[in-house]
């Protein structure tokens, strides 16, 4: 009896851990982009990682979820906390080798709000449709659409006239 | 330009999409670059759409930790006619002794850290055999209440309050289910106001009642144990002045309910539907219990006199008094052991004790626990629950929430940079910033340098570095400093020739927000804009709390909060407004004389509110309101021999340029078991030097609480 609860529980865990890969390899990459996009590169490489891992402990919970990736973008808006200055969350802070290529961009997409940022980058920067990026936010895709509408707004009219 | 999204500048013109994708590419590969910097540990970059190697690490150990759990499953079984059982097993498993009973409690969260009392509700588990081992279930930022453990003990379902980011708002609770070592908590209702689960005797429902805010009704509802359909079995109307209490009757086929005032008590048949009603008790029912057998209930209703017990004969309805000390009374699973809850004592504490029942009266028998803060309890079979997983240690019970503690900032002077070169109105500084968060049962104190360069009242910097800050003489000051935080509070002590010289801090930021608002820093509020007063450096001729009555000189036509109300805090504690702000620094002062010991440390913060978690009806507060916050360490001036400051408590409290912003007000001092909210008036501010509550201000329908000494108020 013992013997066949034990590798019950051993099957379970290799399907658990399956299952969390196949995540990963769906959405994972999608949801870094876009903590790298809102935090920049260091604070979100940090918040996904941390993200995951959370995940992973919890995935029971977590996979069971409607919209696993948009609960833990909202966790990792949670854990970024954790990186705040002066009482503010993070920044998207982009250090200087990495912005030296296009300055202004980076400069202007600092200056947008970060759903804005978020919106614009992923879906213009990296190709994700509208849908991923609402269920990423957990909005409507109006939602994503004012928000990248108005981001582009904003970003011609800072790069034309910084 | 048109504001129509379904434009085409919903699309960027061919250069800007070039510069996106490229810019896109480069932030990617400064996150793939960052990974080593971040995993110290040896992890490389990772291919292209692989997990960081970072993750899979830690998978791998989640994994390891998961295994090694697993191999320690085993299966239990109770009863023959159990099914497999499996529950968790732990190396440091101990059997249960002979009558030895598992409790699940109800504290105030204060009761956990045996400080203060701030109106968050946690639940914890303990043994009878083990009564000093409470294992709580949730985070203290939380609010859980209600606990009812399951027929088997292995399970218990809480009562969780709204009051975390995946909380659906004001009228948020829902009933909840965890295993009573913490973990795999997970919801059963739908958070639209239910409360008071309590498990079928077989365990396989879980009965609450819901409130149905729309018709005035509150329903009595069973939902299955493992989640699914609620069956709506009776409905009762609302009563303001009481709450609906059920009780499964023994063999499971109805509950008792008791609604109304004065009460109805009747059996609802959870089959059918049916409800019999038995009688009519002379008062709102309190709490319910039904004796073993089935044959009657014990319960308490509120009278003017306190609360009352009455034994009512379930088949006749006959009732009678039931003498003996006053308290809620429970059954152990098998009937054979009662237990009581005294909470007659100074109105905080609880004792729980052994206790008999003949018929006509409970009689007190041996204690086994009390602690202030205790408000409820259940009792439920004892098995050996194992202590909470590893890999869930770290992991929310009830969904991640944290509690954004006090911070506390340290300045120091550092080495003159290039920044600074040739303006002798900068200053450069090395800026330590204290903050903690919490995690699981535990504070996580974290510590933040930056450099910066203060310019006037101006202070700018970036990150220098980050590490552990241990404690360190601020050589500005020229004082040994020492911070210390805890869940609600800073203290920040200062080693003077005068003795240890203590600023206390309560917290500031309570939850989380849904979606955050951010305002504009540049343009943010500046020192002058709010109307607070300063304090001023006392003199060795003043008193501290002479200086201290400055602020509540500004408030002389101002309502002071009066004493305690007889018999503690009032209800409408447990009512009380919440708000969820966010705090940005928005300015600072350091005294008046740059050359110079500062008397003064003064920080201003502009507070956004971003969710209202209970909305008070008495007050409007909309999302978006920025209200400033203005806290002032009073230094002293050194060079005076005996700086009267050893006593002194924060002071601080939430203004607005209009005057319109409900309030918290805090006043924290070592030493005194004191917190204050005050949310509900257009305006507040608490001063208090101290034990000594010496001026306050609320709007005009405020309303204080104070605990301990602190209900001696000294008028402003």
């Amino acid at each position: 009896m013992m013997e066949v609860v034990e590798d019950a529980r051993d099957a379970g865990t290799d399907d658990r851990q399956a299952d969390f890969s196949r995540f990963v390899e769906r959405s994972g990459e999608r949801l870094r982009q876009a903590f790298v996009v809102r935090y920049g590169p260091e604070v979100g490489a940090d918040v996904h990682a941390d993200v995951l891992a959370r995940a992973w402990a919890d995935w029971d919970r977590v996979s069971a979820m409607a919209n696993p990736a948009g609960y833990l973008y909202v966790v990792g808006r949670t854990a970024a906390r954790r990186y705040r200055r002066w009482g503010r969350p993070p920044r998207f802070v982009v250090a200087e080798p990495v912005r030296a290529d296009d300055p202004d961009l980076f400069l202007s997409l600092g200056r947008l709000t970060e759903a804005q940022r978020v919106a614009v980058v992923l879906v213009h920067g990296y190709g994700a449709t509208y849908q991923e990026v609402a269920d990423l936010l957990d909005v409507p895709v109006t939602s994503v659409t004012n928000h990248v509408h108005r981001g582009l707004r904003r970003l011609r009219s800072e790069l034309e006239d910084p | 330009m048109t504001d129509d999204p379904t434009s085409d500048a919903s699309d960027p013109d061919e250069d800007l999409g070039r510069r996106l994708r490229a810019g896109a590419r480069a932030l990617s590969a400064a996150a793939d670059a960052h990974r080593p910097a971040a995993d110290a540990h040896g992890a490389g970059a990772d291919p292209p759409g692989r997990r960081p190697r970072r993750v899979r690490m830690i998978a791998a150990a989640a994994v390891l930790v998961a295994v090694a759990v697993v191999a320690t499953v085993a299966v239990a079984t109770r009863d023959g006619d159990d099914a497999d059982r499996v529950i968790a097993d732990d190396v440091d498993r101990t059997e249960c002794p002979a009558g030895a009973d598992v409790i699940a409690v109800e504290t105030d969260t204060g009761a956990r850290d045996d400080r203060y009392f701030d109106g968050f509700r946690s639940v914890g588990v303990l043994r009878t055999d083990r009564p000093d081992e409470v294992t709580y279930l949730n985070e203290p930022s939380q609010v859980v209440s209600d606990p009812a453990i399951s027929p088997r003990g292995d399970r218990v379902a809480v009562n969780w309050a709204d009051g975390d980011y995946e909380s659906a708002g004001p009228g948020s609770e829902s009933i909840w289910a965890m295993a009573a070592d913490g973990h795999d908590a997970r919801p059963l209702t739908d958070g639209s106001s239910q409360a008071s689960p309590t498990w079928s005797p077989d365990g396989r429902w879980v009965a609450f009642v819901e409130r149905d805010w729309s018709t005035e009704a509150e329903h009595v509802a069973m939902i299955p144990a493992e989640g699914g359909d609620v069956r709506r079995l009776a409905t009762v109307p609302i009563d303001s002045a009481s709450s609906t209490t059920i009780a499964w009757t023994p063999d499971g086929g109805a509950l008792v309910v008791a609604a109304g005032d004065p009460a109805t008590l009747s059996i609802v048949d959870v089959a059918s539907g049916d409800r019999r009603e038995v009688t009519t008790l002379p008062a709102p029912v309190t709490w319910l219990t039904v004796v073993p057998g089935g044959e009657e209930v014990l319960g308490g209703i509120r009278t003017d006199r306190g609360v009352e017990r009455l034994a009512v004969d379930l088949d006749t309805g006959d009732q009678r008094p039931v003498s003996g000390p006053e308290g809620e009374l429970r059954w152990s699973a098998d009937g054979r052991r009662a237990y009581l809850l005294d909470r007659s004592g100074n109105g905080w504490s609880g004792t729980l004790v052994h206790a008999r029942y003949n018929g006509s009266a409970v009689e007190a028998g041996e204690p086994v626990t009390a602690f202030d803060g205790l408000l409820a309890f259940d009792v439920g079979p004892c098995v050996d629950h194992a202590v909470a997983p590893e890999s869930a240690v770290d992991q929310p019970l009830l969904g991640a929430s944290w509690v954004l503690g006090p911070l506390g900032v340290r300045l120091t002077e550092r080495e003159p940079t290039s920044s600074c070169a040739g303006d002798d109105a900068c200053r450069p500084v090395r800026v330590d910033v204290h903050e903690e968060e919490w995690r699981g049962d535990a504070p996580v104190a974290i510590c933040t340098a930056y450099d910066a360069e203060l310019r006037g009242d101006a202070l700018t910097g970036e990150v220098a570095a980050t590490d552990d800050c241990p404690s360190a003489t601020d050589p500005r000051l020229g004082l040994p400093l020492r911070v210390e935080v805890d869940r609600s509070r800073l203290r920040a002590t200062y080693a003077t020739s005068a003795g240890e010289w203590t600023v206390v801090y309560g917290a500031l930021f309570v939850g989380e927000a849904a979606d955050p608002v951010e305002p504009a820093i540049p343009d943010g509020p500046a020192l002058d804009d709010f109307a607070v007063t300063t304090t001023t450096a006392p003199t060795p001729d003043e008193a501290p709390c002479d200086q201290v009555t400055e602020f509540a000189d500004r408030l002389a036509a101002a309502e002071v909060v009066t004493d305690l109300p007889p018999g503690g805090p009032p209800d409408r504690l447990a009512d009380r407004a919440r708000l969820v702000v966010r705090g940005f620094l928005t300015d600072t002062a350091i005294g008046s004389d740059p050359d110079a010991a500062p008397s003064e440390l003064t920080f201003v913060y502009t507070l956004v509110v971003e969710e209202v978690l209970r909305a008070d009806p008495d007050v409007d507060v909309a999302v978006g309101t920025e209200v400033g916050v203005r806290l002032t360490w009073v230094l002293g001036d050194r060079d005076h021999a005996a700086p009267p400051l050893g006593d002194l408590a924060g002071v601080g409290g939430l203004d607005s340029p209009d005057g319109a912003i409900p309030v918290v007000a805090f006043l924290t001092d070592e030493g005194t078991p004191y917190r204050m909210w005050q949310v509900d008036g257009p305006y507040g501010l608490a001063v208090g030097c101290g034990a000594q509550r010496v001026g306050g201000l609320v709007g005009e329908e405020g309303w204080g609480m104070e605990i301990g000494e602190l209900a001696d108020v000294a008028r402003g």
